[in-house]
């Protein structure tokens, strides 16, 4: 997982800054800290109003308030979420971190133009894959052997089939959970990173 | 920024927080365990479902053209296991029309299954596809040897026929 890359928010006071970190340290960093978790402060931005596609040298950025979170649509509007970090984030819930926002900010391929669509960032479960893959080999060994078994010129029509559908790459885009903080008169947010994670 | 126009800012964006609720517990209401959320069938797996569907739809149209048992067993083109053809036209025939539908069905569901992450189970589906396209393929490839049987048989005597009508007509032409 490579570093998060924010957009900074430019010439910040002292004193707003000093606000800020006292407010993150308040709502997220210590509640966390009292649960043995070591949440990471990563920075201040401007306010978001809306999602952001943030290019740096580490490559392009979605960054997305958890409720226009893309991931969720095909999932009927829940955001996939190993569970193994779901765990954690329920125990920093308890726990009382408490951000007034959260938003995910999704790895795009290196590919990805403006103007494209978003593409698909969560793949398929590992267990799912591996079924999927087994479960194609086998068929594909029966077809080859029922097409054998009706002659070389339906072989032969149906081969080109087969071949169309043997490219797969479903392989996912990491995704980062930040909490932020925003100052109480200022539209600026102080993030931390609550969770991330590599897809498997 | 001045005080109304920050007012105006903050309504623009309200924050979870300033409505009593943190934006985690709402981003956790708002979540599912990935490992049981299921994924979208790969498209070199729903193939086989397509080609399942495909095949059984094709199956259909085909019993449908197919003339009736009563012509193939009295037709006289099936010189060999005409009964066998018949009956088994007479089993096409009878689904014929249940094919066709099940087999738009089917493609139906894979419009379905190659858009929406689905569990294990729905894996299964495509199987069946896949099994019912066999299925329809062996039933059709059995008529067809039997047709391809038959045909070839005719060719033979035909074949025969001919060498023996040169014969005959050599042997008058030389005698």
């Amino acid at each position: 997982m490579s570093e998060v890359m924010v957009p900074p928010a430019r010439r910040l006071g002292t004193d707003v800054e000093a606000q800020l970190g006292r407010l993150a340290e308040q709502r997220m960093v210590a509640p966390a800290r009292r649960r043995g978790i070591e949440l990471r402060l990563v920075g201040a931005t401007v306010l978001p109003q809306q999602q952001v596609i943030v290019r740096t040298d580490r490559g392009a950025w979605l960054f997305v308030d958890h409720v226009e979170d893309p991931t969720g649509d095909g999932y009927g509007g829940g955001i996939p979420v190993p569970e193994r970090e779901r765990a954690k984030l329920v125990e920093l819930d308890r726990a009382g971190v408490r951000p007034d926002l959260l938003w995910l900010v999704h790895e795009l391929p290196s590919s990805w133009r403006e103007g494209d669509p978003i593409p698909q960032l969560v793949p398929t479960p590992r267990h799912l894959r591996e079924k999927d893959q087994r479960l194609a080999q086998r068929l594909r060994f029966a077809t080859k052997l029922l097409v054998k078994g009706a002659g070389a010129t339906v072989a032969a029509a149906t081969a080109p089939i087969i071949a169309a559908g043997a490219a797969v790459a479903a392989v996912g885009l990491d995704p980062i959970v930040l909490g932020g903080v925003r100052h109480p008169d200022m539209p600026v947010v102080q993030w931390a990173l609550l969770a991330q994670w590599d897809w498997e | 920024m001045d005080d109304s126009r920050l007012g105006a800012f903050k309504e623009m964006a309200p924050v979870a927080g300033e409505q009593g609720r943190s934006a985690l517990s709402d981003f956790l209401t708002h979540t599912r365990v990935y490992e049981r959320a299921g994924g979208v069938i790969p498209r070199d797996l729903l193939q086989f479902g397509f080609l399942g569907s495909v095949v059984v739809i094709g199956t259909g149209l085909v019993a449908l053209i197919l003339p009736s048992p009563n012509s193939i067993q009295d037709g006289g083109f099936f010189l060999v296991w005409a009964g066998q053809a018949a009956s088994l036209v007479s089993f096409l025939h009878a689904l014929a029309v249940p094919a066709i539908l099940g087999g738009l069905a089917l493609l139906g569901l894979d419009l379905y299954l190659m858009r929406v992450p689905t569990s294990e189970r729905w894996r299964s589906a495509v199987v069946v596809q896949a099994a019912a396209g066999g299925a329809g393929g062996i039933l059709s490839t059995l008529f067809l040897a039997l047709l391809v049987f038959n045909l070839a048989i005719w060719i033979a005597i035909i074949a025969c026929g001919v060498a023996v009508l040169i014969a005959v007509l050599a042997g008058l032409a030389g005698g």
